[in-house]
């Protein structure tokens, strides 16, 4: 659908100019780029986990009518969420347009950046941040590695990863290491 | 002067089911009122809906003159009413601190929920050695401690308990009705179902006895109590 949209060029693509230099000194300047959006987006997760907006979502995800009857606004604290995450994926989207100067809709509403999404975040869990973020490092990894040596098996290895993950990280992979390691909490005061 | 909260003719129900049927209820500022009633007179529908979770059917219902109809559960916990519901629905992975401070979301600085919580930890000095623990390996009676702190949070000048003491020992029933008697002493008038008749009226100036949808009975405690049709009509007990 997105393909047809007169929007950025359509099914054409749209090329964006490349900044001035050599291709060394590009490079470098898409990763510092990249690591201070990747900055940006944990200190915005670490501010909202943090505060008001974080307890009204753990709120939430105990039920809309609990959260209520702790005096949570319920639509406006879920559209604060949706407004944040659309301009954390904004932010990262225009970034990520210029590094690689050609954008077309495949790029981004193909199906394989969506399982991949959803894959990072099911091996990393939910409720952690450290857990997409080692997830996110691990299937890129894999994937590019896969591409590497095997072409286009990567969604296989996708694939393999999801069923992985179900079988032996059922919570994500950051509550089985905190179940395992870090099983301070429960109990503790007895 | 006009009572904090008052319900006329009030009726509510959950989609084509009307559960209340057109019932008056009044609770003065700091007052107790206990809620009676035999399972599945209504009693948590009426309160639900004076808390806002189950929609108005007809009726007024004003809160210190204040017109709750049309009002969202989340603006009336700002204009000063808390529930604590049914089952508790404590956040039964997080510790006693974070629950508090989840209850303190209408609370405008930190500065404040800290200060509303040192308050819930003097009437439940319980909470205060356990507030790192989570809640779900609390005791029962721990859990409806942190149930009505997690409401208290919010600075409410009416507390809606559902259901005190079900599923509790009777000694830790006479200590959560001690801590509600200090919470009302403080200002905060209760509004209280309790199935145990006993416990319900120990505190309670006022009390309604609900059948079916309506009140059947009200008027002072001693009165309610010693209405000749109080035990065997109303509440189901034998003689």
């Amino acid at each position: 659908m997105v393909t047809n949209l007169p929007l950025a060029g359509g099914a054409k693509g749209l090329s964006l100019p490349l900044p001035a230099g050599t291709p060394a000194t590009i490079a470098t300047f898409f990763y510092e780029v990249f690591l201070l959006v990747l900055v940006v987006a944990l200190a915005a997760a670490v501010w909202v986990d943090r505060g008001r907006l974080g307890y009204a979502c753990r709120a939430l995800r105990a039920g809309d009518d609990v959260a209520q009857s702790l005096g949570v606004d319920t639509l406006r604290t879920k559209v604060a969420l949706w407004a944040m995450s659309a301009a954390l994926t904004g932010l990262i989207g225009a970034v990520y347009a210029y590094s690689v100067n050609y954008i077309e809709p495949p790029d981004v509403f193909s199906l394989g950046l969506s399982v991949k999404a959803f894959v990072i975040m099911l091996l990393g869990g939910t409720a952690s941040l450290l857990g997409p973020l080692v997830a996110a490092f691990f299937v890129e990894g894999a994937v590019t590695l896969t591409q590497h040596y095997f072409l286009n098996y990567d969604v296989g290895v996708l694939g393999l990863i999801v069923i992985a993950a179900v079988v032996f990280f059922p919570r994500g992979a950051s509550a089985f290491v905190r179940d395992r390691f870090f099983a301070r909490r429960s109990g503790a005061a007895r | 002067m006009s009572a904090l909260l008052e319900a006329t003719a009030l009726r509510a129900g959950y989609g084509e089911l009307e559960i209340v049927h057109g019932v008056d209820l009044r609770v003065e500022a700091g007052e107790w009122v206990a809620l009676v009633g035999v399972a599945g007179a209504g009693k948590s529908t009426l309160m639900n809906a004076i808390a806002g979770t189950v929609p108005l059917r007809g009726g007024t219902l004003r809160f210190a003159a204040t017109e709750l109809a049309g009002r969202a559960v989340h603006e009336r916990v700002r204009l000063g009413i808390a529930l604590v519901p049914q089952g508790r629905r404590l956040f039964a992975g997080m510790s006693v601190e974070e629950n508090l401070v989840a209850g303190g979301h209408v609370r405008s600085s930190r500065g404040a929920v800290a200060d509303a919580a040192e308050r819930a930890y003097a009437l439940f000095p319980r909470l205060r050695e356990r507030r790192r623990q989570i809640v779900g390996t609390l005791s029962g009676g721990e859990q409806q401690m942190c149930a009505i702190a997690r409401a208290l949070m919010a600075g409410p000048r009416l507390l809606l308990i559902d259901e005190l003491s079900l599923g509790l020992a009777p000694i830790v029933v006479d200590d959560l009705l001690e801590a509600l008697e200090r919470i009302r002493r403080d200002g905060t008038a209760l509004l209280v179902v309790e199935q145990d008749v006993d416990a319900a009226l120990r505190y309670a100036t006022r009390a309604y006895v609900m059948q079916l949808g309506t009140i059947v009975l009200s008027g002072a405690s001693t009165d309610v109590r010693a209405d000749p049709g109080f035990g065997a009509s109303y509440m189901g007990i034998a003689g």
